[in-house]
């Protein structure tokens, strides 16, 4: 999960495929348990959902910290959605995975309850 | 759209995400959040996030330790503060120096070794107990903090003493097959079912002697439990085809770990049989020389002592009467000399002076002894008898015995002073009887080997007459009669010898 910089590339599509639609970062701290939690959650997801045109950069925060700036990050893990544009934050585990669809704009959001 | 629309617009945004956080938290799917500090950022997680890490590192047999580059702990785990003997609170805020009692350098060595890849030993002292300690340090390089680094402590106080006992252990070891080595001796160490097992560089030599380890072999089976046995001469023959004879002794080495061993030393003994076979046959040779010898001259003493004896009887001078008494005197002391070499030989060929016991009384024999030697030597007897002084003796021996010792004291003593004979009678199963002479003392060193044949006791050259058997056949005759003969001798009491016959000597001719 670590490299130098303190972030992985982890994608499905070949490096050499030049479109990716969905570029998508994920801000974890170090390994602890909801951070791997996330990227198993959203790693499955993507397979499901988006296989072959998206990219998952993995920050973890607990070697870069000041990488927090960029993207205003307060909780761990927050997932970001670069691309497609507007660029959009899901904050927690996606354990949820409806929540977690509907936060990418995969679904259309329902009624609100209550 | 207008500024008011992309107001409220980025309005919702903020507030959806706001909502997202509040939810997420409440949910409990974060456990880490991002706290700004001036112009930097730190990460803190919650607790749980990294309780497998805290259990893994409180749970560690190792000391574990975070430290500041100031060398301040940050951080210690259970193990280490049982290792330094103090309290979790007590150990973390303290400096590394203080905590393990070392001066600051050992510190600086200890972070620097994180860089290095290295691992520093050395000794922890807490209150009364001192480890060795191996540490192993890594520096966790943080972008824009200081760095802090890591510590994993190892215990190897008993990886060391082992160490230490097995270095102490080799070092006998070598000290032993180094004296081991050096032996004049051969030794083996084998176990009963023929396994050899240690043998050391005299024994290297002897492994292809033909016989030496199927003996060694056979020692070691039949050794018993305990104790040594009787040790064994063998013949072996060397590679070279010469033979050597060895002596081996053997012996049970007992220890916990192994089962009984047998240790047998073999010792060259091949010139020492060589000789002793010599010596056995030179002495055997000489003491035939002497008993042919001594017979032989017998028969033509006899015959001069009959012509001397006719001579004096039909001599018509004094001065042929004269002569032929010189004829007889040299004559009976030549008889007396052969005696006494045929005595020698009979109680060194094993054939014992023999015995023909009577009932005696000693006062005769004394009597007899004083007035031959008062006729031929000017001399002065003093007798004193106490008690009983009979007994069951060989009559004719005791003469001798009594002969020799007063002629000796004659000989050897002052010529003014009296010999004095002692006879103490008084016990019921023994007689003691002393004959002292005053004058020069025996020489000490002469004293232990006075009992020797051939050794002439005593320095003086006149009138000894003899050929030094004189004692030596007296002590024969003693002990024969079971009896004992001892000398004392010194300025202040003259020279005195005593001899204990018992009354009844074992009976009968003995031999």
């Amino acid at each position: 999960m670590t490299s130098r910089n303190g972030r992985k590339k982890d994608s499905s599509s070949k490096e050499s495929t030049p479109k990716v639609e969905w570029d998508l970062r994920l801000y974890v701290a170090g390994q602890s348990r909801k951070s791997l939690t996330a990227l198993a959650n959203l790693k499955k997801l993507c397979e499901e959902y988006l296989a072959g045109k998206y990219r998952i950069e993995v920050v973890d925060l607990l070697q870069t910290p000041q990488l927090a700036a960029g993207d205003q990050i307060l909780a761990i893990p927050t997932l970001v959605r670069k691309l497609p544009a507007p660029m959009k934050k899901i904050i927690g585990d996606l354990s949820n995975e409806e929540r977690a669809l509907v936060g990418l704009d995969l679904r259309p959001a329902k009624e609100k309850q209550g | 759209m207008s500024s008011a629309d992309v107001e409220i617009a980025n309005l919702r945004r903020k507030l959806s995400e706001a909502d997202e956080l509040l939810r997420a938290i409440h949910d409990g799917e974060v456990d880490a959040f991002v706290l700004r500090h001036h112009d930097s950022y730190r990460v803190h997680t919650l607790q749980g996030a990294d309780s497998a890490y805290r259990m893994l590192v409180e749970g560690m047999r190792q000391g574990a330790a975070t430290i500041a580059g100031d060398g301040t702990i940050l951080y210690a785990n259970r193990r280490l503060c049982e290792m330094v003997g103090a309290a979790p609170e007590a150990v973390v805020g303290q400096s590394l120096d203080q905590c393990f009692g070392c001066d600051r350098a050992t510190v600086d060595e200890i972070l620097r070794s994180g860089t290095e890849g290295k691992s520093v030993e050395f000794v922890i002292r807490a209150g009364q107990q001192s480890i060795v300690a191996s540490i192993s340090t890594c520096a966790l390089e943080v972008e824009g903090r200081a760095p802090v680094f890591c510590l994993v402590v190892s215990d190897v106080s008993d990886k060391r003493a082992a160490e230490k006992r097995q270095e102490v252990l080799a070092e006998e070891r070598a000290e032993l097959s180094g004296i081991f080595s050096k032996l004049p001796f051969a030794v083996f160490v084998a176990d009963s079912r023929g396994g050899i097992y240690y043998v050391n560089a005299m024994g290297e030599k002897l492994t292809t002697s033909e016989g030496m380890l199927d003996k060694v072999r056979s020692f070691a089976s039949e050794l018993a439990a305990d104790g040594p046995r009787d040790p064994e001469e063998i013949e072996v023959k060397h590679g070279d085809g010469s033979t050597g004879c060895y002596r081996l002794y053997a012996n049970a080495v007992r220890t916990t770990l192994q089962p009984t061993r047998a240790v047998v030393v073999a010792m060259d003994v091949t010139h020492e049989r060589e000789s002793r076979k010599r010596r056995e046959r030179d002495d055997q040779l000489r003491e035939t020389f002497v008993a042919i010898l001594g017979h032989d001259l017998r028969t033509p003493l006899g015959a001069i002592q009959t012509a001397g004896d006719l001579l004096k009887r039909r001599a018509r001078t004094p001065e042929d009467a004269k002569m032929a008494d010189i004829i007889l005197r040299a004559t009976h002391h030549m008889k007396g000399l052969t005696d006494d070499m045929l005595d020698l030989a009979s109680s060194r060929l094993g054939e014992g002076i023999r015995l023909f016991p009577v009932d005696v009384d000693l006062a005769t024999l004394i009597a007899t002894v004083t007035e031959e030697l008062a006729s031929s030597r000017a001399a002065d007897f003093s007798v004193e008898t106490l008690g009983a002084i009979d007994g069951h003796w060989d009559p004719g021996r005791m003469t001798q015995v009594l002969s020799n010792l007063l002629s000796n004291a004659v000989s050897y003593g002052a010529p003014s002073r009296p010999i004095s004979i002692r006879i103490d009678g008084r016990a019921a199963e023994e007689v003691t009887i002393e004959v002292n002479n005053q004058g020069e003392p025996i020489a000490a060193d002469v004293l232990p080997v006075l009992f020797d044949p051939f050794r002439r006791g005593r320095a003086s050259a006149e009138n000894k007459g003899g050929i030094g058997l004189g004692l030596y056949i007296a002590e024969q005759i003693v002990s024969a009669h079971g009896g004992t003969i001892q000398v004392q001798s010194n300025w202040e009491q003259g020279t005195t010898f005593t001899l204990r016959l018992p009354r009844s000597s074992a009976g009968g001719p003995r031999g």
